[in-house]
């Protein structure tokens, strides 16, 4: 009886192995609460929060830990200007122990993300289970509600990581840490600093990142709409905050250059600074559109001579009130404004253009994509 | 750090609504005095005598105290509709130097048996003693009508 149990156990077991396997995303879905809501997902760069080493009983504990990392997070710039571009959604994951694991002390726990600090060797290094981060965003939060996942580890010891889904523990300096690992994931910048390896040294190609060059001719230099033509090309000045070209970037002491002294990507504790800075607003834009609603929502419309018709543009709004609409009748331009309001046009054919643009000052140099 | 919407209009011209017939007025058709055939000569009598001209200013066969004549003039397209009096018609008298000469209608009614004729009644005044042959005419609600040839007797 006990040894056809236990096959039948076996069976059962090997068979919902195989259900997990295939449809891991129906176990792993866990609740989403959304403690930021500026919008809809498809018009903004949307967060999403895991917690790991949280029990049941420290839910609470976990709400307000990721309401003041988030709080915190959106206390620096070009966030905070930008907060309204913004959506948060908290994912409640439980784990089955509290903290996280410490090698180094022999001390390990069972949580749902499988949080080790000392990962590869480096004690303030927290590593997660990447796979098993990525179901749990997966199957929780659609894929435009997760342009940037964050875990937060319920740790007070300094740790953390960077990568597509960046680790920060409670200690309050780590947002730092997420900061410069954002500037990575989502602005595509480069670190800036140089040796010694690892990472390897290489200076021998252009770095696509926007604030990394090995050009040294003024003209070529990729923030040059940022330098200040008094500036000496290279900078050998230690002022913070002055665009120029520093030597020293990507891991290298020379060979490669950075745009400022010292930014948050090459020190923690520093702002991104003007050029960082500039790439994270148009990486924002390549997210998101300045306009969130437009009426009518027909694009062709047939009028009489005699009928009026109304336009509005629902724009989004930055912290400094930078964006404008400005309206165009065949291209003539008529008014700012969000509405606009055409009458006794002449018969034929007629354009009208809405024409919504963000006049920041931290934008010097807009492209189509970033 | 920009975007843009565009909305491509067709605006068809609206045809010039037929405006709404505004009621007109019929026009009053020219009140006709009535003229002795191929002649501007005028049908005019007495109104006390019924004797044609020409009429003195003043005569003792007469029914007021005044004793000024009363002539009976005839005109066709003279119809007072509802509501209205002799007030609607007016009448005067010019003479050879173009002096005109306003006399008072005193009474506008159609003639017993012919409802497309009317009488006119004026009086002639003072002022018209020696004025000879006099044209005479009437308006009907401010229209104009012929003017027909009546002569004044002057005083003894």
């Amino acid at each position: 009886m006990k040894t056809h149990l236990k096959a039948y156990a076996s069976r059962w077991s090997l068979s919902a192995i195989l259900l997990f396997l295939c449809f891991p995303q129906i176990a792993l879905a866990e609740p989403v609460e959304t403690i930021i809501n500026n919008g809809d997902a498809a018009n903004r760069v949307d967060i999403a929060i895991l917690g790991d080493g949280y029990t049941a009983a420290e839910m609470q504990k976990y709400k307000n830990d990721v309401q003041a990392l988030m709080t915190r997070f959106f206390d620096n710039e070009p966030f905070r200007e930008y907060r309204n571009f913004f959506n948060v959604h908290r994912i409640d994951v439980v784990s089955s122990q509290s903290g996280a694991d410490h090698p180094e002390r022999s001390f390990f726990v069972n949580t749902a993300l499988d949080a080790t600090y000392n990962c590869q060797g480096s004690q303030r290094l927290i590593c997660v289970n990447i796979t098993k981060a990525n179901i749990i965003l997966g199957n929780s939060v659609s894929f435009s509600q997760r342009d940037i996942a964050f875990v937060i580890v319920n740790d007070p010891e300094y740790g953390g990581s960077g990568g597509s889904i960046a680790v920060t523990s409670t200690h309050l300096e780590v947002l730092e840490l997420i900061l410069h690992e954002l500037g990575h994931s989502f602005g595509l910048l480069a670190d800036e600093y140089g040796g010694p390896p690892p990472p390897v040294c290489n200076n021998t190609f252009e770095p696509s990142a926007a604030n990394a060059t090995k050009a040294t001719e003024r003209s070529l230099i990729k923030w040059n709409h940022w330098i200040d033509a008094s500036t000496p090309i290279p900078t050998l000045s230690a002022f913070d905050g002055v665009p120029g070209l520093y030597q020293g970037a990507v891991y290298c002491d020379a060979g490669l250059f950075r745009p400022t002294f010292g930014s948050r990507m090459r020190f923690l504790g520093r702002p991104y600074e003007q050029i960082n800075t500039e790439q994270l607003i148009r990486r924002i834009y390549n997210v998101v559109s300045p306009i969130d609603a437009s009426q009518p929502a027909a694009t062709d419309i047939t009028l009489t001579t005699a009928q009026s018709q109304s336009f509005s543009i629902t724009p989004l709004i930055t912290l400094s009130g930078t964006i404008k609409v400005d309206w165009f009748l065949d291209g003539v331009f008529q008014s700012t404004g969000t509405g606009f309001t055409v009458n006794n046009l002449t018969s034929g054919a007629h354009v009208i253009d809405a024409v919504v643009k963000d006049s920041t000052a931290q934008v010097r140099k807009d492209t189509e994509t970033y | 750090m920009s975007d843009s919407r565009r909305w491509n209009l067709t605006v068809n011209a609206v045809a010039t609504p037929t405006p709404t017939p505004t009621p007109t007025p019929t026009p009053t058709p020219a009140p006709v005095l009535l003229v002795e055939e191929n002649s501007n000569r005028g049908v005019a009598l007495d109104s006390v005598n019924w004797l044609r001209d020409p009429f003195p200013i003043s005569t003792i066969y007469n029914f007021s105290a005044d004793g000024h004549t009363r002539v009976m003039l005839f005109a066709m397209n003279v119809e007072l509709q509802a509501g209205e009096n002799l007030a609607i018609v007016t009448a005067e008298a010019e003479d050879s130097q173009h002096t005109v000469y306003p006399l008072i209608v005193e009474y506008v009614g159609n003639v017993s048996n012919l409802s497309w004729l009317a009488q006119i009644n004026v009086r002639l005044p003072d002022n018209l003693a020696n004025a000879g042959n006099v044209l005479v005419s009437i308006k009907v609600r401010g229209v104009q009508s012929n003017k027909m040839v009546v002569s004044i007797k002057p005083p003894p």
